[in-house]
């Protein structure tokens, strides 16, 4: 473990001596001090959570916590504690949470959601154990010191941070969090005239980039994102099939296999339960309905951004548009997106590599370039 | 008998709720009277006791049969069994299948006699036919095994850690490439965009200090 009683530099000094020293610099002016830091970059997500890890270990996990209802129950886990896809499929044999609603921990804002108060304990307590969970499938060593950045969402209030931070710090020894598509566009190495929608199962964050951390009139967070997707396919499909017997979680299933929004020739079937028997069911025309509800807010939000942007950079940011998250990954969304700009002068979409890992990638980038001297003060 | 009740207090008119203990349900509302309790829901607690106590029992059962499976399995030679029964595909018992399924059935049953409000002759008539039919076929106890399925086992085993371990090292090996790339690219970055990260991560850091002190 690190000497906590070791004086840092003020962070001030270093901003006026040139470039910063990484963390991971390892020149004569490096004073070891946390030589065994392993550093993580984390994305917890409403649906999915991600873990990147300095040693190359990557993991992701359904933001999924049960625990066993009965003695019985706990016998067959051989657990106390259950997580991810695991937990879903035997959900009728725990109590089961997903912890966080729109990319922040349940019960954690100001005016409440809704959740009691023995709810919101429970989902801290559910969410605290999720990010134990996601640091323990990336095999820290047993003396590293754990410092990690965690994306949230881009609109989280103060409340919603210090409830994620208070969680991760029973983890880590030192932990920073950060606006989710910023993180992803620091990883991408593109802060400057970039627009970055990050389309996860709770909200769609937009976040114009000009070198500098967002500020709050630089984000724009929609509560309409893959869950209101599922729920709409639910609806749809049950309008079209009433004797379906169909849950949103299938609907969640179906989407993440054959979700787009293009014009298609092919034609989606799925097999769902009539009476207990497996019917083939065509989806296509709920699907692309379904999936399409996400394209007109997600527009009106690029040109909220745009026209409040400066003139002379407006061409640039309409042409540097990145898609990420899950949702990134339905099929002909950047094309539509194009589409819709065409109206507005044209733009330019594209979408991240590794959607369900961008965010975490761009946290892990960001522990790497954060200065030792600003690790050792947060602990 | 134990009675659960809910009621109003005569003199304030606040709802109670609590269990109270009677021979029978007139002699539980006159004890309630006696305390000054308008009885409104009057339920015998039984029904959750004898819930609690078969749950109860279930966990003995599990716990019955992992002594029951430890006392019955005998140790055997390894080699000299899979020498003689090379080539030959062979059921196995397989612990996890019978533990798994039998806890399924017991909590089940115990689910479902709570629902139907059987009594307890009911409900471990209810188990025991089901663990009847439950180890009468073999399928349900049994795994099939060849040296075949065996070998393919291990291969995929051993496949799934080589390919974590290629993963992880194409991910550190990205992650260097990135780190190299963007030292070189510093080399020829003005100082003012480097200014501009540094700008950007202090920024960062003093945001989330300030988050942690008001926590404190």
């Amino acid at each position: 473990m690190a000497d906590s009683t070791t004086t840092a530099t003020p962070p001030q000094s270093t901003t006026t001596t040139g470039p910063i020293k990484t963390i991971l610099s390892k020149n004569e002016d490096d004073s070891g001090l946390v030589e065994n830091a392993l550093l993580l970059g984390i994305d917890l997500g409403t649906s999915r959570s991600s873990i990147v890890s300095m040693n190359g270990a990557r993991k992701t996990v359904e933001s999924f916590v049960g625990w066993p209802k009965d003695a019985v129950s706990r016998k067959l886990f051989r657990s106390d504690v259950v997580f991810g896809r695991t937990a879903l499929d035997n959900r009728l044999a725990l109590d089961l949470y997903r912890p966080l609603e729109r990319g922040v921990i349940k019960g954690t804002d100001a005016g409440g959601d809704g959740s009691s108060n023995e709810d919101g304990g429970r989902n801290l307590e559910a969410a605290a154990l999720l990010l134990k969970h996601l640091v323990n499938q990336v095999d820290p060593g047993r003396d590293d010191v754990l410092y990690g950045v965690v994306g949230v969402p881009a609109q989280a209030t103060m409340k919603n941070k210090q409830a994620i931070i208070e969680c991760a710090r029973e983890m880590l020894d030192s932990v920073m969090v950060v606006s989710e598509p910023f993180a992803v566009a620091y990883g991408l190495e593109r802060i400057s005239d970039v627009l970055v929608i990050d389309i996860g199962a709770g909200t769609t964050d937009l976040c114009r980039m000009h070198g500098t951390v967002p500020a709050d009139e630089d984000q724009i967070s929609l509560d309409i994102a893959g869950d209101a997707i599922d729920r709409k396919l639910y609806d749809l499909i049950k309008d079209r099939y009433p004797e379906a017997q169909l849950t949103v979680n299938m609907c969640k299933g179906m989407k993440e296999q054959y979700g787009f929004v293009r014009n298609a020739d092919d034609k989606i079937e799925v097999s769902i339960p009539v009476d207990g028997n497996p019917v083939m069911h065509n989806i296509t025309e709920p699907m692309i309905q379904a999936c399409s509800i996400i394209i007109d807010p997600i527009l009106e939000g690029i040109h909220k951004l745009v026209s409040s942007f400066n003139p002379e950079f407006q061409e640039r940011l309409r042409h540097n548009i990145i898609l990420s998250g899950g949702g990134g990954l339905l099929d002909g969304l950047n094309v539509k997106l194009e589409e819709g700009l065409s109206s507005l002068g044209g733009g330019h979409v594209t979408h991240v590599d590794e959607p369900l890992f961008a965010g975490a990638n761009g946290a892990i980038q960001l522990a790497m370039d954060m200065p030792v001297e600003f690790w050792q003060q947060l602990r | 008998m134990q009675y659960r009740f809910r009621g109003l207090k005569r003199e304030s008119g606040e709802q109670v709720t609590g269990r109270v203990g009677a021979a029978n349900e007139d002699a539980a509302y006159k004890i309630l009277a006696k305390h000054g309790i308008v009885g409104e829901i009057l339920k015998s607690d039984s029904g959750q006791q004898d819930g609690q106590t078969t749950k109860a029992k279930a966990a003995q059962v599990a716990q019955a049969l992992e002594r029951a499976l430890d006392d019955a399995g005998t140790q055997v030679g390894f080699d000299k069994l899979s020498q003689r029964l090379k080539g030959k595909n062979v059921w196995v018992l397989d612990r996890e299948k019978i533990r798994n399924r039998v806890m399924k059935i017991v909590d089940d049953a115990i689910v479902k006699s709570l629902h139907d409000d059987d009594n307890r002759k009911e409900a471990r008539q209810r188990i025991a036919n089901l663990l009847e039919d439950m180890f009468q076929d073999q399928q349900n106890v049994a795994s099939e095994r060849s040296t075949n399925t065996v070998a393919l086992e291990d291969q995929v085993s051993r496949l799934t850690t080589v390919v974590s371990q290629i993963e992880r090292a194409m991910t550190s090996m990205s992650m260097a490439a990135k780190r190299t790339g963007r030292g070189d690219r510093q080399m020829v970055r003005s100082s003012a965009e480097d200014n501009k990260r540094t700008e950007v991560l202090l920024e960062i850091f003093e945001n989330n200090l300030k988050l942690l002190r008001d926590m404190e």
